[in-house]
């Protein structure tokens, strides 16, 4: 548990697409040090391995069903949140996907379907979470951004660079709207860490010699390397700071 | 006249073409065929990482050669090359052997190359 402008003690941290990844980074990140962690995600079944994980070590941790696409489900996480635990502290805007496809044959389908989780899906949870923090007049909105939102890589993943950007853009633009309403809204670019998404990556070792070479620090992230950011930004020490991005990538972006 | 060789392993299928070439070359080093073991990389809900796991079918490729199995501890805190070349030299291994990707998008940063960059001992990449 952390004290003083560290502290986040019984913090309500609302964290999106926490059934994999990062998602159970963050959360156990912020659990850890004493944050009742809301968890949200579609897959229910891997939800719930996840929340009695981390209440198996002590921590306060509660499993909600949201698709971050669903209006109604977004709006029910918020109401159910303030009605049980009196006030929503923190969201992590971190639910995310993408597809892997040459642009000239993409399906307009699957450009959508990314763009809906990984904007839209940031949008709405703002949205919602934000009318909670400007009635009770204070806040945190952290979004999940990533190293590829400032480059341009070899993959054919264009919705997810794109959207990646976008929530640059986002956290800006939302930063100022909230700035008056004591709601600070920032941004985490993670570089290389392992997760359902980048599995494929690690286990080619052609691929992953690729990315080692990218990353001066010649390492991909671990599980701890989330964790100090996250509680930066969710608690009093980063009162100050709102609109900006903190890249966590071992150098990557440097080159 | 090739006595030792450190075979860095990137799939199954690479064990044919490499003694394939080896027998065509007449060479017949003891080979120490090494995949690489990755550990506490993340928790299993995290990301589920699976190992390439020697097998009877990949043994099969070895016949006519003397071998043996070497599974190197990895954390992906390093180039995969860096494990590979640090075990060839532990094992006195005179050639490391590895098959290139032939994935022109890597930037000619594969593990052929990584290989070939960083190592102190002679390397072939088979095209």
């Amino acid at each position: 548990m952390t004290t003083g402008i560290f502290n986040v003690t019984d913090k309500v941290c609302w964290i999106t697409g926490a059934s994999s990844g990062l998602g159970i980074m963050l959360a156990e990140g912020l659990a850890e040090a004493g944050a009742r962690v809301v968890l949200t995600a579609r897959r229910v079944d891997r939800l719930h391995q996840v929340a009695e994980s981390l209440k198996s070590k002590g921590y306060q941790a509660e499993p909600m069903k949201c698709d971050v696409t669903k209006e109604t489900e977004v709006m029910s996480v918020v109401e159910t949140v303030t009605e049980k635990f009196g006030s929503l502290d923190v969201l992590v805007n971190n639910a995310g996907t993408t597809t892997v496809s040459p642009t000239p044959d993409m399906q307009v389908s699957e450009w959508k379907r990314v763009l809906d989780t990984n904007l839209t899906g940031v949008f709405l949870c703002s949205k919602y979470a934000s009318r909670r923090m400007i009635a009770q007049k204070h806040g945190k909105i952290v979004n999940i951004s990533s190293v590829y939102a400032a480059m341009a890589d070899i993959s054919f993943e264009l919705p997810y660079y794109t959207t990646k950007a976008g929530i640059f853009g986002l956290t800006r633009q939302l930063a100022l709207e909230l700035a008056p309403h004591n709601v600070q809204v920032n941004s985490i670019a993670p570089g290389f860490f392992p997760s359902e998404m980048t599995r494929s990556v690690i286990t080619d070792l052609d691929s992953l010699s690729y990315t080692l070479s990218r990353i001066p620090m010649k390492r991909i992230g671990t599980t701890e390397d989330l964790k100090g950011v996250i509680r930066f930004l969710a608690s009093k020490a980063s009162d100050y700071i709102t609109g900006q991005v903190i890249t966590v990538d071992g150098g990557w972006n440097l080159w | 006249m090739l006595r030792k060789a450190l075979v860095a392993l990137r799939t199954s299928e690479d064990l044919q073409r490499i003694t394939s070439l080896l027998k065509r070359m007449e060479e017949h080093p003891r080979l120490v065929v090494s995949t690489l073991e990755f550990h506490d990389l993340a928790d299993s809900t995290v990301a589920k990482i699976e190992n390439i796991i020697p097998n009877d079918k990949l043994i099969q490729n070895l016949n006519g050669f003397e071998f043996e199995i070497a599974r190197l501890d990895y954390r992906a805190e390093r180039l995969p090359a860096s494990t590979f070349v640090e075990e060839a030299i532990k094992s006195n291994c005179d050639i490391i052997i590895v098959v290139s990707s032939a994935k022109s998008g890597l930037f000619h940063t594969d593990l052929g190359s990584t290989l070939a960059g960083n190592s102190s001992i002679p390397v072939l990449v088979v095209q």
